[in-house]
């Protein structure tokens, strides 16, 4: 897209205006990815805040070369599957006894607050194998292609196509109730 | 049970939203981190373009203030024509055209008399502007009049006149060109000076075939006219200016200057048929000055613009008028050091004078225009400047002629006896006193 490469090019020399409007223009879209692939919406906060932070970090260097969207939605996807990874460890606990993400307490310096419908999705998607969750959320949340989700889970393009439809599927039957727990 | 389109809806467009207050607080961070890491980047890493060498005032600035005012730019930035494009990106797209083309047709009415022409102007980020204009005659036949040359290389403009047959090489020094460089009837100029003005989106329109979206001023604070030639005939009493954007490339398609002075001075400027990354060589920008043609001085060094310049040509004035000047406009400055060469006409009319002494002659009257060209700067920096020339005169030694601020509580100062001094606002205080009674 065209103005994100001006952006993008105008905050490689620093400007704060453009920081400004990346911000503004991706923070809804990347804080909602993250709460869909964390179920955490203090990790989403973190994740987000990370993710921008090294974007200005690398942006003397960085050279977009597909869409700046996406580019921040694989960000915000590999720092969700560090906190994935680091939360399993740390709760070591069995997925049923695991209390829900997305809880209804607010926190004093809270950044994002989750309408009911993101909670019961980020509940469900939380229920899903983690590859069928990225597929599903990078998708329809971080508008990358199929092709790119492939690329990005190192896996050929029919079966980044095939985790999404079993995805849908299987959220769809969780959120009618149908299902209480996702065969992984 | 739900559709399968219902879920992937759902999934989309389920609603978050964020705390104001905590939006601030982080965006405060990044723009924090911004700034860190602009501190620590070499500054050979950023691109060398010499159309950008403009100074940013918030480079200026503490990080602490700058991080306020970008925020608060930003936000009008973004919010202040309501329109889809954002000005300041258009800019940017200009900056990253290596070289364009674009046409100007201009009219200027001036005490019952009008001058029309046709300029093509060829900018180029690398080699500099080259302006050809071309005048039409009473049977609107076109001639050549004139070529306007800027050439950041050898930091100088020069002008050739083909209906007088002479020419002039302006030599600046290195700080003052950057200024000249932006003076000229540019998009790029036109559309920084309405961002600094209030202005309005004119929505979407078609030009040739071409969506575009249009944005006007009217503001009076607008400063333009080819070289700043509108600047120089009188303040502003009438001011419209619009300028046409391409939807899909955020790059002009056209502009209109429409710009009365209160002298009466009427400018009418239209640029169109904008070529966008034309090929350009050096070669384009080597003038070719034909052997017959004549130059009051083969190099006229324009003053840069200092303290030590502005004392030179306030000293100057001194010796050659008895007072100061009333004040230090370009165009009183430049009224005044034309009349001085009046008085000298056997001068310049004796044959018996070497050109090389026409020349020192020519170079030292325009030192003149050192006190104009450092106050202007002054003025441009916010610097708080005061000038006093209507009232001091060279025998009040102890008055104050010409101060500016030069930190939070210092100023500097130059008296009336040409000596110059910092001091603090509480002593500056007093001095002024001094002037009132």
């Amino acid at each position: 897209m065209l103005e994100d490469r001006i952006l993008v090019s105008r905050l490689r020399r620093g400007s704060a205006t453009a920081l400004c409007r990346i911000y503004e223009k991706y923070r809804d879209d990347l804080l909602r990815l993250a709460v869909s692939l964390s179920n955490d919406t203090a990790a989403a906060e973190d994740i987000v805040h990370d993710v921008f932070a090294s974007f200005i970090q690398e942006s003397s260097q960085f050279q977009l070369a597909g869409s700046l969207r996406g580019y921040l939605a694989r960000c915000v996807a590999n720092r969700a599957r560090n906190v994935n990874r680091a939360a399993r460890v740390r709760r070591a606990v069995p997925l049923d006894d695991a209390p829900d993400g997305v809880s209804d307490s607010s926190r004093p310096d809270q950044w994002v607050v989750c309408s009911e419908e993101l909670k019961q999705i980020a509940n469900a998607l939380a229920l899903l194998p983690s590859e069928q969750r990225e597929a599903i959320t990078l998708h329809l949340q971080g508008s990358m292609k199929f092709r790119e989700i492939a690329e990005f889970q190192h896996v050929p393009l029919k079966t980044a196509m095939s985790r999404y439809r079993c995805a849908v599927q299987k959220l769809r039957a969780l959120l009618d109730g149908e299902v209480t727990r996702c065969d992984r | 049970m739900r559709s399968l389109n219902n879920i992937r809806k759902s999934v989309m467009k389920a609603e978050i939203h964020t705390n104001n207050q905590a939006n601030q607080k982080v965006l405060n961070d990044l723009l924090e981190e911004l700034a860190n890491v602009q501190k620590h980047t070499p500054a050979g890493s950023q691109p060398e373009r010499w159309r950008t060498i403009m100074k940013s005032p918030v480079a200026k600035l503490a990080i602490a203030a700058a991080i306020i005012i970008v925020c608060v730019t930003c936000l009008l930035f973004w919010k202040s024509t309501g329109s889809g494009i954002a000005l300041a990106d258009v800019l940017t797209r200009i900056e990253q055209t290596a070289a364009y083309m674009y046409q100007t047709r201009s009219t200027i009415t001036r005490q019952q008399t009008t001058r029309e022409s046709t300029s093509t102007v060829l900018v180029s980020h690398d080699n500099g502007i080259r302006i050809t204009t071309q005048t039409a005659d009473p049977n609107g036949d076109q001639h050549p009049h004139s070529e306007t040359y800027v050439l950041p290389r050898q930091n100088c403009v020069l002008f050739i006149t083909h209906t007088s047959k002479t020419y002039v090489r302006l030599k600046f020094d290195d700080t003052k060109l950057p200024f000249y460089r932006e003076e000229y009837n540019d998009p790029h100029m036109i559309i920084r000076q309405i961002l600094s003005c209030r202005h309005a989106s004119l929505g979407q329109s078609v030009i040739d075939g071409i969506t575009v979206e249009g944005f006007q001023t009217t503001d009076i604070a607008y400063k333009g006219g080819f070289m700043g030639l509108a600047d120089f005939k009188g303040d502003p009493e009438k001011i419209d200016v619009k300028i046409w954007v391409d939807v899909n490339t955020f790059l002009p398609v056209r502009s209109e200057e429409e710009i009365v002075t209160m002298q009466g001075t009427h400018v009418h400027e239209v640029s169109y048929d904008f070529r966008w990354n034309v090929v350009s060589q050096a070669d384009d920008f080597k003038p070719v000055i034909p052997e017959d043609y004549m130059s009051p001085a083969q190099e006229i060094a324009i003053p840069a613009s200092n303290e030590e310049t502005a004392i030179k040509g306030l000293r100057l004035f001194a010796h050659l008028a008895g007072v100061y000047p009333v004040n230090l406009t370009v165009d009183t400055l430049g009224k005044e050091a034309k009349r001085l060469m009046s008085l000298e006409k056997d001068f310049w009319k004796d044959r018996s004078v070497s050109e090389n002494e026409k020349a020192r002659k020519t170079n030292e009257l325009m030192s003149l225009m050192g006190p104009a060209l450092f106050y202007g700067t002054l003025v441009d920096e916010k610097r708080d400047p005061g000038y006093y020339g209507q009232s001091v005169t060279p025998k009040d030694a102890n008055l104050v002629l010409l101060r500016w601020r030069v930190s939070d509580n210092e100023y500097r100062v130059i008296f009336g006896d040409l000596r110059s001094e910092t001091v603090t606002a509480g002593a500056l205080a007093e001095l002024e006193k001094r002037r009132s009674e």
